[in-house]
């Protein structure tokens, strides 16, 4: 391994290394010095013995002497003295020159290698023993090489005289080279010890630094460690995603940010598998989707930027348990992005975006994008009315909503009483519709259409409490604003026209006042397939009165509309009936002989049917069919009057909702007025509306129910039209 | 760099030729089936093929696997309506490299090339 892969363990490494190449050094250096020391052990013992030798060499001429003097065998002693004299020759030279040397004699086979002396004193002791030998060699060698047999007493006399001359001397030299020796074996020694002392310090110190670097960096690193896992966390808590990582078997790693277990509502992802945590959010296949498309991430070949549009969970709509407790809907965006560790991806980071606000937002800008074009719509239809209507138009609507305000404020009312209410508030929402519907004013008639919807709803009900007018509420709180704008919007205008253009001809805005039905008609028409021809008579400013053109036009407006929806019948009905397939309403107002007025609504459709109209009431339990059979073919027909009584068998912007001929009852009666209504089936219907020609001012409002109303008794007279 | 379209739609393959990046690239020609394509990645051997995945004939999958077999390097890009997610997964599993979903514009177009490109 080379050091720089070690990375952070180069310096333990080296530390080690460097310690036991030290240790190796200081065993060598010991090994070699301590055989120099036995070695030289063994010289100082050889040099010991050279003094020995010298004794002994003196001692064994006695003895030979001794033998010759009383004849006996001189053998074994001139053997000795010879092996005494040679043992120290070869001594002596090996120590000046070194060689080897027998153990313990001469004939001893094993020897030591001894090197020649090398300190100045000993050198100076072994000449000057080498020199005074050289004497002993004179005179004991020729003896010696005699042999035993050619020994004399003389010689061996002289011997002795000479050797004993210098003999002390002799050993003196040996025992100072054994000294010198000695001492030198000594300094060696102590040598040794210095080094092995240096040697031990060294450690020692290697070991401090080792301990003294590495447990620093140990601990730099630990809290290099800590800080990161701390920075971590910081990061992990702050981050306004939710993170994790995920493995290629798709489990969630161990470090996740704190808003994962903010949207997710659960702590325990930790090693979970990404499936638990989506299994209650999408459905199995889109989940299979999921995993697929993350394994796409896991494969090397697949361009991670050119997949992006393929990820199943790019925006995700899921129901949370949110901190109140509650299910909340959230929109969530999931992200998925490889890690690559050495260039191999090993994990994918998944980032979790909670979108709720933005979604929101968005749909929020969508519903303000279409007020605006509804603003726009309605500037455009106020520029097109005649202003006193759509003032009137507005004050109606408002006094409806502020009437419906004042029951929904209420409170503790039963099944039926509320009931009573849904009926009320359909019949004045049926009405403003109407008049948003002939005046154009397409929010608002959007808007009261929804409203229906809903008090369609709640009358289908089982059981009405106050909290189920919650949603009819928001409703008309909307409609209240949109009212609200309406009414500035058309001061603005006014104020513009009032500036611009004061001289508006007051004529052209009278025969206005009613222009609205025309262009309803063709709108109704439009919408139910129809073909329907408007003739209209005396229905403008002029001839009706400035009191009762609201009320006019209110009941024109839905009288004319039922005679669109109910009355007339599709183009193919009318021919296979033999009719033109363009049906005919006449709309006409004329002040009578007696004073009063009339209004006249003609139209050649299909007529009445008593028997649909008994059918339809018994299936809106308008009545009960006990009570059904006793009555006249009068009273029947009477029943369309009847609050919740419809003919439409379905609900569209025009037809009606079980509202309709009750509200031009209703108003009719305010105004003190009657109602006439005469049919012929498959011929048509009159409707036929008398206002007295005396006005008085009326305090009814809508919830008032007279039901003594002055229809007059229906006959079956063919319509004149 | 020799680039084969494979389209079934006359429109598509038009679109695909005239973009700008393609003008760099040589267009060695061009599908509109599988069966096509697989005989064409013999002939001509394209470094890059937009590959749709309904296709009459022979499906987009079944032409990947034989052009990967044919040459293994081939560099696909799987042109496609994004409806069905799982078989343009599945085409990416197999050995596709991108996805660009039908409609697309000419940017969206240049950039996968770009991509697709970029470690060549």
């Amino acid at each position: 391994m080379l050091l720089h892969d070690l990375g952070k363990y180069r310096g333990i490494v080296a530390a080690i290394t460097l310690f036991l190449v030290l240790d190796t050094c200081v065993l060598a250096l010991n090994y070699f010095v301590s055989k120099e020391i036995q070695q030289e052990t063994e010289s100082v013992n050889l040099a010991g013995r050279q003094g020995m030798l010298t004794q002994k060499l003196l001692k064994s001429l006695y003895e030979l002497q001794d033998d010759l003097a009383v004849n006996l065998d001189v053998q074994e002693n001139f053997q000795e003295f010879a092996d005494t004299f040679e043992l120290f020759d070869v001594t002596l030279v090996a120590l000046k020159e070194g060689g080897m040397v027998p153990v313990i004699d001469i004939n001893d086979a094993e020897k030591i290698d001894v090197k020649p002396v090398n300190s100045e004193a000993a050198m100076q002791s072994v000449d000057a023993g080498l020199q005074l030998w050289q004497q002993y060699r004179e005179i004991l060698g020729p003896i010696i090489n005699n042999g035993s047999t050619q020994v004399s007493l003389l010689d061996i006399h002289e011997s002795i005289a000479t050797v004993k001359e210098t003999n002390a001397t002799l050993l003196k030299f040996m025992n100072d080279l054994t000294r010198y020796m000695e001492q030198q074996a000594n300094e060696k020694t102590q040598m040794l010890q210095y080094v092995e002392l240096a040697a031990v310090i060294a450690a020692v110190l290697n070991f401090f630094v080792i301990m003294f670097i590495f447990v620093g960096r140990l601990k730099k690193n630990d809290e290099q460690l800590e800080l990161s896992q701390k920075e971590n966390a910081e990061i992990l808590g702050t981050v306004k995603e939710g993170l994790f990582l995920l493995d290629q078997e798709l489990i969630i790693g161990s470090q996740y940010s704190q808003e994962l277990v903010n949207i997710f509502g659960r702590q325990d992802l930790d090693g979970k598998k990404l499936a638990v945590l989506l299994k209650d959010m999408v459905s199995d296949s889109e989940l299979q989707l999921s995993e697929d498309y993350i394994g796409l991430l896991f494969k090397e070949h697949v361009n991670e930027n050119l997949i992006q549009s393929l990820n199943p969970l790019k925006q995700i709509e899921v129901n949370l348990l949110g901190a109140t407790g509650l299910f909340e809907t959230k929109y969530l965006s999931f992200q998925f992005n490889r890690v690559r560790v050495n260039k191999r991806v090993s994990h994918v980071l998944v980032t979790v975006m909670d979108r709720t606000v933005e979604v929101e937002l968005e749909r929020e800008l969508e519903e303000a994008k279409t007020k605006a074009k509804g603003e726009v719509d309605s500037l455009v239809s106020i520029l097109s009315i005649e202003k006193s209507a759509f003032i009137d138009f507005l004050d109606k609507a408002s006094d409806g909503i502020n009437l419906i305000n004042e029951e929904l404020k209420s409170s503790n009312q039963d099944h039926k009483a509320y009931m009573a209410n849904v009926v009320q508030f359909q019949r004045i929402i049926h009405s403003i519709k109407g008049d948003a519907s002939a005046l154009d004013v397409s929010p608002v008639e959007k808007k009261t259409h929804e409203m229906e919807d809903v008090l369609t709803d709640i009358r289908n009900s089982d059981e009405i409490t106050g909290n189920s007018f919650l949603p009819f509420t928001v409703k008309l709180d909307e409609l209240f604003s949109q009212i609200g704008s309406l009414r500035l919007l058309s001061e603005q205008i006014a104020n513009i026209s009032d500036q611009h253009s004061d001289a508006q001809p007051i004529a052209q805005s009278n025969t206005q006042s009613f222009a609205e039905i025309n262009s309803l008609v063709k709108r109704v028409a439009e919408d139910e397939n129809k073909m329907v021809n408007l003739v209209t008579q005396g229905l403008d400013s002029h001839h009706v009165p400035p009191a009762y053109i609201r009320k006019v036009r209110e009941v024109a407006v839905q009288l004319v509309r039922n005679a669109v929806v109910h009355g007339i019948e599709e183009p193919n009905k009318r021919v296979e009936l033999g009719k033109s397939p363009q049906g005919t309403i006449k709309a006409s107002f004329l002040k009578k002989a007696d004073g009063n007025y009339s209004l006249t609504i003609i139209d050649d459709g299909a007529g009445l049917s008593v028997n649909r109209i008994k059918r339809h009431a018994l299936q809106n339990d308008l009545v009960s069919e006990q009570d059904i059979e006793k009555m006249s073919n009068g009273e029947i027909l009477n029943l369309i009057f009847q609050p919740g009584f419809s003919t439409a068998s379905d609900v569209s912007m025009h037809a009606g909702r079980g509202v309709g001929l009750d509200v031009i009852k209703q108003s009719v009666m305010e105004a003190g007025g009657k109602m006439k209504l005469s049919y012929k089936q498959n011929k048509g219907c009159r409707f036929e509306i008398v206002l007295p020609g005396k006005i008085t001012t009326t305090t009814k409002t809508y919830n008032e129910t007279d039901q003594n109303i002055g229809v007059e008794q229906v006959n079956h007279e063919v319509v004149n039209s | 760099m020799k680039l084969l379209i494979v389209d079934d739609s006359n429109i598509i393959r038009r679109k695909i030729r005239r973009s700008n990046k393609v003008g760099d690239l040589e267009v060695v020609g061009s599908a509109c089936n599988g069966l096509e394509a697989v005989e064409l990645v013999k002939q001509t051997q394209p470094d890059l093929v937009t590959m749709d995945l309904t296709m009459p004939e022979m499906d987009g999958i079944e032409s990947i696997e034989k052009i990967l077999e044919v040459k293994p390097d081939t560099r696909i890009l799987v042109v496609s309506a994004l409806a069905d997610k799982a078989t343009a997964i599945r085409a990416l599993t197999i050995g596709a490299r991108g996805f660009i979903c039908k409609p697309f514009t000419e940017d969206e177009l240049n950039d996968a090339f770009e991509q697709l490109l970029e470690d060549i």
